[in-house]
């Protein structure tokens, strides 16, 4: 049997604690040769001069040991173009910068890409948000001096005065008749430097031109020019002395309208084009960007004779002016009252008013407040993502500890430490900022859908250098900030420390551990009360839309019939057409009942009339009351409860049945509670005949459905000019739209009609700004959701991580594993715990904010807040699940092994 | 310095590798150096002029087989190339001509 030689006794083990140091630093090819020749030459030492001489020449080569030249060494070697360049030059060292963060994403692939997902969520909410409120909000009015520009209203003090918000609205903003303007222009001591009006909530009036979009204009006077101080790019604009009876008919067009559909001829200049019954010269061109009143309006016309020459009834005006040099709003509204006292204007034969408001502030409405809150929560948004970045590198940085220090014992300096960092930072972040922007971009067109059409200016909404400059100054706050904390525990983290750590296994700080924990809490806290917000909104708006209007909208096309003066006279040819009619739409496929009706809800405007009735208790008073002039069976049409008494009935004179219905706000606002059938009213001054009430319906909500139904009273008979032929459809409502409207045009020749509308697209319209400011918040919500769950994983998987020796340890000392998992889901639940709490009261105090925008919420919304608590905690529980799973699946051994 | 100059430690790790003869390693030449050159040289700065020189095509590297001396780590063996050969004698030569005519009595003052 052949003897083999005994393998010899192993060499001396270097020093296990240095040689652990430098296998750590050194670059991984170079390892086990490096190493190995350092034992070689420890064993030979040891056995030569001893133990304690050859430990310290292994300390000595350690502590000189240069693991990054090292590194770079061997990185020129592989590196595909080698560089012969040696170092030393300025670009020399930023270029060696981005190669550690590249090297250093490589190494972290998941948290790296973590971090950039997270800045381009941020940033596209950021750059979504902010083009919208700068389109809105920020860019200037393309009219010279913007600022100094008023809107005039009258003041009808009589409709101010009633209950029925949308009548007390309406009597603040009253609209001028042509002889008020008229009077108010001419006066000498008018307080303007110009003023101007224009045709107000008229409807636009359109050319029969039915092969190409249609051409929206709006009448203006030539004052209008003057206040805007635009000038024309093409042909001139209509003068003073041209805007009077008897002068010529001019157009104005806009630029777009110019470029769509005149090609962009200057031969269009002294061209006639025909809008509606008239023709007019066009005369000029305005420059590109100029809109007035809305960018709806194509062209500008004059007014005709026929409306200059109005006598006091019809109050259709808006007026525009502007200030005086040296005077603001306040010393105008002065001067107008005392120019309104000497005019001796008045409404009808009622007082009157005179209302100067910033036109500007009066365009805009509520939308900037909605506008700023959505600035203010994506900027928490943008926060979160910064708290997330800086958590995720703190992270990294925590588990590099001793890297940091080696590198600062071996000379690198803290502001070395820093640098590499925030180059770091600032190729993640600016990697999720193109990432982030160009989703915003490509997302714009489809978030612009989103937006109400009744949002103003919303034509200006464009990605432009202003957005791209505020996207690139969020990237930099970002990078700055997920930066701070990080380098901070870097270049604090000493040599000693990590000496020790390396003995036992790499440690993160607990001060590092702390402020991770701390900043989730805060994003938490942040999340939630974006999410309360947008509970609230959204619980708002389905209060909204689910409100009893008080009458059927489904299904529901209204056509509106403009007819001529000695038509509308005609009763009898009236209600003739009025049953052709009827009887011609009822006869289309698809459609279940017609209306004619003087009145349809969510048609616009209300009628205003003087009544007299008598009191409880006996006597006669006056008051204003909105009115409404219908046919018989509207009520059965719009299926509206009858409460007392009767409908008008079908068929019989008009005149002969004389009686009126009144709706249950107005019952309750002239006799209470008592029953209200057989009491009398009489329209007009005291001449009209007395008329008994004969039914009482239900309240409708006819313009804003956030708005109680106010008081109306119902007369029988023909409205005079306006109609609306109304079709309940039994399909889909838009799709008879057309063949509606071309049958109600085909009654008569002498008849125009605007656009059909249906009345659930009214409604949506209504309610669009809600819906806006819903949907956006609660997107920006639930993308402060994703960052709070990012960050809870990316803290607990963390803790996990680090924790993994002792976790190997409890469970080899016998815990098991569902303790295990339940201990980590706790702790990820424990930190949503005091984000709820943080975050309710935080949103308890912010609340107010958004009161103005709820409908029939509470701010202390139990729904809501239910909600909200067990979305965060769903989301807390979920984070931390994973990292659960992981700690329970955590194998003794191998856990120890590793170390 | 140009693209096939080499500096004074570099010629002395490739002398160290010639006398080595192949096969050689880092330890190897480290020891080379003190002993022959009377230098004192940390093994990371050999590995560094070793990576430079290979970088430059003037020596060539491959991985032996572990070994139980060396705590089961395996050598990372070094061999100079005809370039590197090259390199060298051109600094001996580049030397030799400009110590011609260099009187002996000034340089050793």
């Amino acid at each position: 049997m052949p003897s083999y030689p005994a393998d010899p006794p192993p060499p001396p083990p270097p020093p296990r604690l240095a040689e652990a140091l430098l296998e750590r630093l050194l670059p991984p090819a170079l390892r086990g040769p490096y190493l190995g020749d350092l034992r070689e030459d420890f064993a030979e030492l040891h056995e030569r001069r001893g133990a304690l001489a050859a430990r310290l020449w292994y300390l000595t080569q350690v502590l000189r040991s240069r693991p990054w030249a090292l590194a770079r060494a061997e990185e020129r070697l592989h590196s595909p173009h080698r560089s012969h360049r040696r170092p030393g030059g300025p670009m020399t060292g930023f270029i060696q910068d981005v190669r550690a963060s590249l090297r250093s994403v490589r190494r972290t692939p998941l948290p790296s890409a973590v971090i950039v997902l997270t800045v381009a969520l941020a940033m596209a909410s950021a750059t979504l948000v902010f083009s919208i409120y700068e389109g809105v909000i920020l860019r200037p009015f393309p009219y010279a001096e913007p600022e100094e520009l008023v809107d005039v209203h009258l003041v009808n003090p009589v409709m101010a005065a009633l209950d029925d918000p949308a009548s007390r609205q309406m009597g603040e903003r009253y609209p001028l008749s042509y002889p008020v303007f008229e009077a108010w222009r001419s006066a000498a001591s008018l307080p303007l430097a110009s003023f101007g009006a224009y045709q107000g909530d008229a409807p636009l009036y359109q050319d029969n031109d039915t092969e190409q979009q249609p051409l929206n204009a709006a009448s203006v006077t030539a004052g209008v020019f003057e206040v805007l101080g635009v000038p024309a790019a093409l042909g001139r604009l209509p003068a003073a002395a041209e805007d009077v009876i008897g002068g010529p008919a001019t157009a104005v067009l806009t630029h777009p309208a110019w470029q769509m559909r005149f090609g962009g001829d200057s031969a269009v200049v002294g061209r006639d084009v025909r809008l509606g019954e008239r023709t007019f010269r066009v005369i000029g061109v305005m420059p590109p960007g100029f809109y007035f009143p809305t960018a709806r309006v194509d062209v500008l016309t004059s007014f005709s004779d026929g409306q200059r020459a109005t006598s006091g009834g019809a109050y259709f005006l808006r007026a525009i002016g502007r200030l005086r040099a040296g005077m603001d709003v306040t010393a105008t509204q002065l001067a107008m009252d005392d120019v309104v006292a000497r005019a001796g204007t008045t409404i009808g034969r009622g007082p009157a008013g005179v209302r100067v408001a910033d036109r500007r502030a009066a365009l805009l409405g509520d939308v900037e407040l909605a506008l700023q809150v959505l600035m203010v929560t994506v900027l928490v948004v943008v926060l979160m993502a910064s708290v997330n970045v800086t958590n995720l590198l703190l992270a990294r940085s925590t588990g590099r500890a001793a890297d940091a220090a080696l590198r600062r014992a071996l000379g690198a300096g803290a502001g070395r430490l820093l640098r590499l960092q925030l180059v770091e930072t600032l190729l993640l972040v600016a990697a999720g900022a193109l990432v982030g922007t160009l989703a915003a971009v490509g997302g714009l067109d489809a978030s612009l859908a989103l937006l109400p059409e009744a949002l103003p200016r919303q034509d200006g909404i464009a990605f432009n250098g202003a957005v791209a400059a505020f996207a690139l100054l969020v990237t930099l706050a970002a990078a700055v900030l997920a930066t701070l904390a990080p380098a901070w525990f870097a270049a604090r983290s000493a040599p000693a420390a990590a000496l020790r750590a390396a003995g036992g296994g790499l440690r993160f700080s607990r001060a590092a551990g702390r402020a991770q924990r701390a900043l989730v809490v805060v994003e938490i806290t942040a999340a939630v009360v974006l999410l309360m917000g947008a509970a609230l909104l959204a619980r708002s708006y389905l209060q909204l839309t689910s409100v009893p209007l008080g009458f059927d909208p489904h299904g529901m096309v209204v056509v509106p019939v403009y007819t001529t003066p000695s038509f509308a006279r005609d009763g009898e040819a009236v209600a003739g057409w009025e049953a052709a009619v009827r009887d011609q739409v009822a006869a289309l496929p698809g459609v279940a009942d017609v209306v004619v009706s003087g009145d349809v809800p969510f048609a616009g405007g209300t009628g205003l009339t003087g009544i007299e009735y008598e009191r409880i208790g006996g006597g006669v008073e006056s008051i204003s009351v909105a009115n409404a002039v219908v046919s018989p069976g509207y009520f059965e049409f719009m299926e509206v409860p009858l409460l007392e008494g009767r409908f008008f009935a079908p068929g019989g004179d008009p005149e002969a049945e004389g009686g009126v219905i009144v709706n249950r706000p107005l019952a309750d606002q002239l006799w209470g509670e008592g029953p209200a059938v057989g009491r009398r009213v009489r329209t007009g001054e005291g001449e009209d005949p007395w008329l008994e009430v004969i039914g009482v319906v239900a309240g409708m909500r006819t313009q804003n459905p956030a708005e109680p139904p106010g008081a109306r009273l119902y007369q029988r008979g023909s409205a005079g000019g306006v109609f609306y032929v109304a079709a309940r459809t039994r399909g889909a409502a838009a799709s008879m739209m057309t063949p509606v409207r071309a049958t109600v045009l085909a009654s008569r020749a002498d008849l125009q009609s605007p656009d059909a509308f249906t009345i659930e697209d009214r409604l949506a319209t209504a309610t669009a700004h809600p819906r806006f400011r819903t949907t956006l918040l609660a997107s920006l919500a639930f993308v402060a959701a994703i960052l709070a769950l990012l960050g809870v994983y990316g803290v607990v998987s963390h803790a996990v991580a680090e924790r993994r020796r002792e976790i190997g340890v409890r469970m080899a000392l016998g815990a098991d594993g569902r303790r295990v998992r339940r201990a980590v889901l706790a702790q990820g639940l424990a930190l949503g715990a005091l984000g709820i709490g943080m975050g309710l009261l935080i949103a308890t105090g912010t609340a107010r904010y958004i009161r103005g925008f709820l409908f029939e919420v509470e701010t202390s919304d139990p729904v809501a807040m239910a909600s909200v608590v067990l979305t965060v905690l769903a989301v807390a529980g979920a984070a931390a699940y994973l990292p659960a799973r992981r700690a329970a699946a955590v194998d003794p051994g191998e856990a120890l092994r590793a170390e | 310095m140009g693209r096939n100059g080499i500096g004074e430690l570099e010629q002395l790790v490739l002398l160290a590798l010639l006398r080595l003869g192949n096969d050689t390693y880092g330890g190897a030449v480290r020891r080379e150096l003190a002993r022959a050159a009377g230098r004192d040289v940390v093994l990371s700065t050999v590995y560094v002029t070793l990576m430079r020189l290979e970088e430059k095509g003037f020596v060539s590297s491959w991985m032996g087989e572990p070994t139980s001396k060396r705590g089961g780590k395996a050598r990372r063996h070094f061999r100079v190339e005809p370039d590197g050969v090259a390199a060298a004698r051109e600094a001996r030569d580049t030397l030799l001509r400009m110590w011609d005519g260099v009187d002996a009595s000034s340089a050793r003052a």
